[in-house]
């Protein structure tokens, strides 16, 4: 039960999180398969079978650019961040140090500064 | 081609996808199965057409029997001919790594939509290729197809690979969810409510109307009792599909926000949590239910004695046995409020002697309807002729509607009361009542 329990709050913690490190490590073009490696290798597995309609998903919002080029003999469809999806990183970026450093206050103990970080936990 | 998804086009497909038959032998088996299918469907279909005039004359019973004899063959001989050849052609020949790889995606492709873009397929068949390159480097060899196999079953089953490019991953969003599973539960408790009390008011009603012209004596058979559990699970099911129904439309809806519109004025009131009976209630329900109890002792004949009818009926064989029950069942109820009054402390007890006195109420009640027959008895000799025949069809009718209806009542009666005391500690008006304490 336990262990039940903790995986969906993981789940639930990484959820944002995956799109964050998926914007991220398209700031550099990448197909796919590498992309799940990367993040792999930096900690960030992802399933395949959730990858890709999130990367389909990011560029129908205009946050991701893609074309179909050949490499080493294959097909292979490349990624990467779009102008737009540029700015929304930023601001994503901003509002995770944001979250990331209230939480440390929170887990320290400390007081919040007035006017610190305003927006921060409005909507979580 | 675009795959069609009729029962023997899915069959074929997944008979591919699994490997069963090789792929040089399988156009053969597929056409071999369509054409007995067809042939078992024309056979059947000239003999049924020839059943009719062969069999004019004989009963309609024989006619549907041969016809119901003939498909059950035509079932066995299709079942037993798939059987057949899978079974030989799954040994004719072993998989190979890049035909699994196709029957992988081409079983994907089949349950994506068909507006879906073809590039889905594309760079999910670009993915397992790296995977599979990747793995043949660290190797130095080429892939078996256990190892294939192992990489596309590490993907998924096809229809969940597919669904997760679905636009919706859900019937009702959690947005709708709680106005959803309010509107059913209380949608089910009224259809029940409903149901039972037309199912039992309307033959009771029909019944009185036929005994008026002819007699029709009520049925108390088992069948009957199935039937009603049946139609009442049919209509309870009607009522969740419908109102499933009607949330899905509206989860498909743009813009509509349920959740905006309401206001803190129109909410109702946290109801208070429930208390007992105050102490004067007790002490009328123990003088009223002693005047009944003694009432019930001194006069044998209660109450078929009373009004009108009483010169016409005296108790039947099962009253003896009523009595008894009854005037325990009195007694206990006396004993409760004699409890409640003496001893308001003794929660428990309070609560385990109510809990058993609606079990024994209902238990009774259920004697009462398995022997509503010898309740009572008609004296003919006092009746007039040309009552004679239908008053006790109507004393019959009366006596089992009214316990029934009276059994159905209890049952509700008990579980709304009896409810409470298991789940008390936990309700929510018990809970926001602490909240506004607080």
């Amino acid at each position: 039960m336990n262990a039940e329990l903790f995986e969906n709050l993981r789940l639930e913690l990484r959820r944002g999180c995956l799109i964050l490190a998926v914007l991220a490590e398209l700031r550099t073009e990448r197909y796919g398969y590498v992309l799940r490696k990367g993040l792999a290798d930096r900690g960030m597995a992802i399933d395949e079978n959730t990858l890709y309609p999130l990367l389909r998903r990011l560029e129908t919002q205009g946050l991701l650019v893609s074309e179909w080029r050949e490499e080493e003999k294959r097909n292979k469809r490349f990624y990467r961040l779009s102008p737009e999806g540029e700015v929304i990183l930023s601001q994503l970026l901003e509002e995770w140090t944001g979250i990331n450093s209230s939480l440390n206050r929170i887990l320290e103990g400390e007081s919040l500064p007035q006017s610190s970080h305003a927006g921060t936990g409005e909507k979580s | 081609m675009k795959p069609t998804n009729s029962l023997l086009a899915r069959y074929l497909r997944f008979v591919e996808s699994r490997n069963w038959v090789a792929a040089e032998a399988f156009p053969v088996f597929s056409r071999s199965l369509r054409a007995v299918l067809w042939t078992l469907l024309a056979v059947f279909a000239i003999t049924y057409t020839l059943a009719g005039p062969i069999a004019r004359g004989q009963a309609l019973g024989a006619i549907l029997l041969g016809t119901l004899w003939w498909t059950f063959w035509c079932c066995v001989w299709a079942v037993g001919f798939v059987a057949l050849c899978t079974l030989i052609f799954r040994l004719a020949r072993p998989a190979t790594p890049g035909k699994l790889t196709g029957k992988y995606l081409g079983a994907v492709g089949s349950y994506l939509p068909p507006d879906q873009p073809e590039d889905i397929l594309a760079e999910l068949a670009a993915d397992i290729r790296s995977e599979m390159e990747d793995r043949e480097a660290e190797l130095g060899r080429p892939l078996t197809a256990e190892e294939v196999e192992t990489i596309l079953k590490r993907h998924g089953h096809p229809m969940l690979v597919a669904g997760r490019y679905l636009p919706r991953q859900h019937l009702i969003g959690p947005a709708i969810f709680p106005f959803y599973w309010f509107t059913l539960k209380t949608a089910l408790w009224i259809a029940a409510l409903v149901y039972v009390v037309i199912a039992v008011s309307v033959p009771f009603i029909v019944s009185l109307v036929q005994i008026a012209g002819q007699a029709a004596p009520h049925d108390v058979s088992v069948a009957g009792a199935w039937s009603f559990l049946l139609i009442g699970a049919v209509v309870l099911l009607a009522v969740f599909g419908a109102v499933t129904a009607v949330f899905a439309v509206l989860e498909l809806v743009p813009g509509l926000s349920l959740a905006s519109r309401w206001s803190v004025e129109n909410l109702s009131a946290v109801p208070r949590p429930p208390r007992g009976k105050p102490r004067w209630e007790w002490t009328v329900s123990l003088i009223a239910t002693g005047l009944f109890a003694a009432c019930w002792l001194v006069m044998p004949d209660f109450p078929w004695n009373l009004g009108p009818a009483g010169r016409y009926l005296t108790p039947g064989a099962a009253w003896p046995t009523v009595r008894i029950a009854m005037l325990l069942l009195l007694l206990a109820t006396m004993l409760e409020a004699a409890i409640h009054l003496a001893r308001p402390r003794w929660t428990r007890a309070c609560t385990a002697i109510h809990v058993a006195l609606r079990v024994a109420g209902l238990a009774l009640l259920g004697f009462l309807f398995h022997a509503s027959d010898s309740l009572v008895v008609v004296n003919l000799a006092r009746v007039p002729a040309s009552e004679a025949h239908r008053l006790p069809q109507i004393i019959g009718q009366c006596t089992y509607y009214g316990l029934l209806m009276a059994m159905l009542i209890a049952g509700m009666t008990a579980l709304v009361e009896c409810l409470p005391y298991l789940r008390r500690r936990l309700s929510p008006p018990r809970v926001a009542a602490r909240l506004i304490a607080l």
